[in-house]
């Protein structure tokens, strides 16, 4: 390696995240651990019917029974599961605020200072967003122009009381409690998320936007997100997080489910950039996290995208069944690691029928001491008459302590359908470098441009306002300055 | 017979049962089994194999009277006929060939690939009961056929230790003629020391009633390079488990498989290449083609150790599925701990390509006509640089299989 | 001011020597073309100027503009004004062509502490160079070289030298692999920003190229030494008789 990579490379080791503030602000917790009072406790505070509860405490038992999954290629202590509070909520959110001038003042500057104005006035054209501050939700904008529509933005819990019959109907449907271990965690203890539900023939005029805060410490945050899409309609969803900076490492562990029935689709977009840890892999979030859509109709459609920055380790997996006849799946990922993080990222397409389409685009890259894996399961039924899958995935390797890993799993058991896989693992191309150089451009522009560059398949498949945080979250997670 | 009964019954049969430490081993191994204590259900080496399959069956050895030959076809070229696992022990200024016996014990404890986990291997271990060394000395240039005949009933465990002294240029083909029911569970060791250069053709054609368990170890040293194809033509059962480790700089391997399965065969494939030194280059190709209710799995896997920079890897696995009954699956894994590398995969598992079908049948081929030139020219690339002999013979299989389809 | 001289220079790579203790000294405002056949060192020179780090600079100086160029980087040289139209420009999918320029200018521009463009300017100064080319803004909104034609590729060096107006260009066998039209564009370009100020270096391996833009000297490199210079007439002799009898 020379020199100059080498500088870089210290610089980029040298990373700090800017969203590690700690917001002090009372909450209200109850003890650690988990068992099924605290179940009962949580299911009480928000105030659910019984049959949420009876839910929650079934996916207790199952959670109980199932072993933690192991396929992941990660390295962490065993979590201790009574060490966790499941449970806070800034003091006085008994009763949901009705507007935001009951909310405390220091939350509204939390989300400023995190670039997430809540006020409606200030907040960008066209993005509603449900904010979630451990595990509530604080608050949602642009709620009444959205009621209008008959489109449902609302928290999760709000959702159990008002619209009961879709939640019934739904949770659990994609992603059931018994899937994993994960899952009939979060099934069991899920304290807030939101909840959206789009009318039939409704193309929702705005980005909805959930933006995920975990404050408390030693707290664990269990978000459900539920989206469905009816027949026709339309939805475009963006999804970020942070956390402070703590020695301790804490559990994110969230079920989100897409439903998109005939000729609908759901764009859901994430940017993730919990908390990563210290240079020495101190703390940071655990993220293990299950994301599943359904493409229940006919010609329907879902689309993820990801810019995977953050968190001490990254387990996900945002997955499509391509269950309706010509519907369509694509995941769009970047992954970064530095330091001591490590990702084992990717996605599962399963094409049960018939002309459906999968693409997977899959862009990881790998610094410091981290490790960065991409899994990815494609798999076509024997009725997925005619489905085709393209999967694309690119590593690029900065410095030789870092690991890239490639992991697909493809397996057809009909003989119309194709599916077409290409990967590569290199190093930042050299040529490139020269050329930039040569232009002008420092080495740590050069590598930003250039890593950009590479990952622009996928950012280009954000919203407008998100790309262009993700473009200089990527900058940033490779450059030692922050903005 | 179970398991149990196999191996307490023929316990004295096997190979090396006066040395402690591998009769301990064998019986570690054997408890492990016993217990089932693996994991089942992740298990590369179980992949389209039952376990019942390789645990239950009727152990049948008995090493032959009979002494086979070699042939000196040529001063270069020898014949090696294997049955039962035992050949003729034999020695030239070129070469060094001879049945194990009890005494190579150290040299079996001390062999490559011992560290691979593989429940294969770990039965071949445990019920071992033939094995040839060929020791290749320094700056020869030869041929060597390998035909392996295992008469009816014959279980054979055979673990065999080629060595390839320095600068070396071999030709090692491998045939079977198996007789009915058999199971040949049959592990290669490979030395290529450096600057040698081995081509390994194998070729597997048989009835169904027969099964074959093929694993090879190979390390290349310095400035080597070897390079393996393999022809599945087989109705019976075939496992082929290839590993390589890339041990000298500059050194390089190929692994190329082609496999044509039909009516309900299986077939079990994975190339394991490990790069542990700088600019060496490693290529994995194979290609399946299936019919009926066939099923077949592909792993492969390119590991870059964390020294190995400026390596080349590259895989690349295509299938054909010609019915809606058979199954392909294929898991290409790259993991790699170097930055200075050039590594890819590809893989593609389809149907035969409508468009050139009907570009052919619009110019008056019939359909079946029009989709033969197209299998043929899937695996036309592999056919290059073979040997005469064995192009003639994959040529004929090809136009067996060919005729075969529907 | 010493423009630029170079004194005595031996460069190596992998221990082979490449340049053998090679002398040129180039004014401001001339235009120098240095021929050779293959392996003659030519494009190592244009390497070892512009500062790529695969070459071993084994002795030697070369000063630029009163500084010591071998101290500087190869972004530094870039932005005192040193740019090089490479033989074979690299490729580079995802990265846009007008923020790159962008950057590429403002580095320049920092670099000699002037206000840097903003968004706006730099888009119209783009458009103006372009045209003035003749280059279809279309060619603006694709990713670097990617999927470009040879002589789209040299087209779009010469694009980026005209906005980025370096005092010193070196082109690298700018001629290989274009047709006659191409090459007119691109001579054309070079000659349009041609002045007083400027100097350049063309190395060729054809003469086809130095009758579009006649230079005021003509070198020839062999074993890597200048052995012959002399005006444009030397390059027709070598037209007419080869490398073999210099």
């Amino acid at each position: 390696m020379d020199i100059e990579t080498t500088k870089t490379l210290d610089k980029y080791a040298k990373d700090k995240y800017k969203y590690g503030f700690v917001t002090n602000i009372d909450a209200d917790r109850p003890n650690k651990g988990l068992d099924e009072d605290i179940i009962k406790f949580i299911s009480k505070k928000k105030n659910e019917p019984e049959w949420m509860l009876s839910w929650r405490l079934n996916s207790y038992k199952k959670w109980l029974k199932l072993p933690n999954p192991q396929w992941a290629n990660i390295k962490f202590p065993k979590i201790d599961f009574q060490d966790i509070y499941y449970y806070s909520a800034p003091k006085g959110f008994e009763k949901k605020p009705k507007d935001l001038s009951e909310v405390d003042p220091k939350l509204i500057e939390t989300y400023n200072k995190l670039g997430i104005p809540l006020e409606e006035q200030k907040v960008l054209a066209g993005v509603a967003v449900d904010a979630v501050f451990d595990s509530v939700s604080v608050a949602t904008t642009y709620k009444g122009e959205l009621e209008k529509l008959g489109i449902v933005f609302c928290s999760i819990s709000e959702a159990v009381q008002t619209h009961p019959e879709l939640v019934k109907k739904y949770l659990g449907s994609v992603i059931p409690p018994g899937d994993h271990s994960y899952s009939a965690l979060n099934s069991a203890v899920f304290t807030d998320g939101s909840f959206v539900y789009i009318p039939e023939n409704v193309k929702c005029p705005m980005e909805l936007s959930t933006y995920f805060r975990i404050n408390a410490e030693e707290t664990g945050q269990f978000e459900r997100t539920l989206i469905i899409a009816d027949k026709g309609s339309y939805v475009s969803y963006l999804e970020g997080c942070t956390a402070p900076q703590r020695d301790s490492n804490q559990l994110h562990a969230a079920n989100v489910e897409l439903i998109a029935l005939e000729d609908a689709e759901i764009k859901y977009s994430t940017v993730q950039n919990w908390y990563p840890g210290d240079e020495h892999g101190k703390g940071g979030i655990y993220n293990f996290v299950t994301k599943r859509g359904l493409c229940k109709g006919k010609n329907s459609k879902i689309s993820w995208t990801q810019v995977e920055t953050g968190s001490a380790i990254t387990w996900k997996y945002p997955s499509c069944i391509l269950k309706g006849d010509n519907s369509i799946g694509e995941f769009y990922s970047v992954a970064i690691t530095n330091n001591y993080q490590q990702a084992d990222t990717g996605t599962k397409m399963t094409h049960i029928g018939k002309n459906t389409r999968s693409k997977i685009i899959s862009k990881g890259i790998s610094l410091g001491n981290s490790q960065n894996t991409y899994r990815g399961n494609v798999s076509f039924l024997r009725k997925a008459e005619k489905a085709r899958n393209y999967t694309q995935c690119d590593s690029l390797l900065v410095g030789n302590k870092c690991g890239a890993h490639t992991i697909p799993y493809i397996d057809s058991k009909n003989n119309s359908a194709v599916i077409e896989h290409e990967a590569s693992t290199s190093k930042i191309n050299e040529d490139q470098l020269y050329y930039c150089r040569q232009r002008g451009l420092n080495h740590e522009e050069a590598v930003s441009l250039i890593v950009n560059g590479f990952c622009k398949q996928v950012l280009q498949e954000l919203p407008m306002e998100f790309a262009v945080e993700a473009q200089k979250l990527v900058s940033i997670s490779l450059e030692g300055s922050v903005g | 017979m179970t398991l149990e009964d196999n191996f307490n019954f023929h316990s004295k049969e096997y190979i090396f049962s006066n040395d402690n430490f591998l009769s301990k081993e064998r019986e570690n191994i054997f408890n492990k089994i016993k217990l089932k204590d693996f994991d089942k259900k992740n298990n590369e080496s179980l992949k389209n194999i039952s376990f019942s399959d390789l645990s239950l069956f009727n152990y049948c050895y008995h090493s032959t009277d009979e002494d086979p030959n070699i042939i000196l076809q040529d001063k270069y070229i020898y014949k090696i006929n294997i049955v039962n696992g035992v050949c003729k022990n034999y020695e030239d200024e070129n070469i060094e060939i001879r049945n194990v016996t009890n005494l190579d014990s150290k040299k079996f404890a001390d062999q490559n690939g011992n560290n691979i986990d593989d429940l294969v291997i770990d039965f071949n271990k445990i019920f071992l009961n033939s094995g040839i060394f060929i020791n290749v000395k320094k700056n020869s240039k030869l041929k060597l056929d390998l035909l392996h005949t295992t008469y009816k009933n014959y279980t054979i465990f055979q673990n065999n230790i080629f060595t390839f002294q320095d600068n070396c240029e071999v030709e090692l083909q491998d045939e079977f003629n198996l007789s009915n029911n058999t199971i040949n569970n049959i592990n290669y060791n490979i030395q290529v020391n450096n600057k040698s250069v081995v081509k390994h053709n194998v070729f597997q054609n048989f009835s169904n009633s027969n099964k074959l368990y093929l694993t090879t170890n190979t390390v290349c040293e310095k400035d080597s390079s070897f390079s393996q194809n393999t022809y599945n033509f087989a109705n019976g059962f075939v496992r082929n488990f290839h590993y390589v480790e890339l041990n000298g700089e500059f050194a390089n391997a190929t692994l190329n498989g082609c496999f044509f399965l039909k009516d309900k065969n299986l077939c079990s494939n994975k190339t394991h290449i490990v790069h542990n030194s700088e600019n060496c280059e490693s290529n994995q190709t194979y290609k399946g083609i299936l019919n009926d209710y066939a099923k077949a799995n592909y792993f492969s896997n390119t590991f870059v150790s964390k020294n190995a920079q400026k390596t080349e890897g590259y895989q690349l696995s295509k299938g054909i599925l010609l019915t809606d009954h058979c199954s392909f699956f294929s898991k290409p894994e790259l993991r790699i701990f170097a930055d200075d590398v050039k590594c890819s995969h590809g893989s593609t598992i389809g149907p035969v390509d409508e468009s050139a079908l009907y570009y052919l049948r619009s110019r008056g081929i019939n359909k079946n006509e029009a989709m033969k030139m197209l299998i043929a020219s899937f695996i036309e690339d592999d056919l290059k640089n073979l040997n005469e002999n064995i192009a003639n013979k994959i040529n004929q299989n090809l136009s067996d299989y060919l005729s075969s389809l529907r | 001011m010493i423009f630029l001289n170079i004194n005595n220079l031996n460069v190596s790579i992998e221990g082979k020597k490449i340049l053998d203790d090679f002398n040129l000294t180039i004014n401001q405002g001339e235009v120098h073309a240095i021929m050779g056949p293959n392996g003659s060192g030519k494009s190592t020179l244009a390497n070892v100027l512009a500062g790529n780090e695969d070459y071993e600079i084994n002795s030697g100086k070369i000063i630029f503009k009163d500084l010591n160029l071998l101290d500087l980087n190869i972004e530094e040289r870039a932005q005192k004004g040193v740019f090089l139209a490479f033989q074979y420009p690299v490729e580079i999918p995802g990265v846009n062509i007008t923020p790159f320029l962008q950057s590429s200018i403002n580095s320049k521009l920092k670099n000699a502490k002037k206000p840097e463009l903003d968004n706006l300017s730099f888009a119209k100064l783009l458009r103006k160079k372009a045209e003035e080319l003749g280059i279809n803004t279309d060619m603006l909104k694709r990713s670097i070289n990617t999927g470009f034609s040879g002589g789209e590729k040299k087209r779009y060096e010469i694009l980026q030298m005209s906005v980025l107006n370096p005092e010193f260009a070196i082109f690298d066998e700018t001629d290989s692999g274009l047709d006659v039209d191409a090459l007119r564009i691109v001579t054309e370009g070079i000659n349009k920003f041609k002045n007083e100020k400027n100097s350049f270096l063309i190395i060729t391996h054809y003469q086809k190229l130095l009758d579009y833009i006649r230079p005021d000297h003509v070198h020839i490199m062999r074993n890597g030494k200048i052995v012959k210079s002399g005006d444009i007439s030397l390059a027709g002799e070598i037209e007419e008789s080869g490398y073999q009898n210099i």
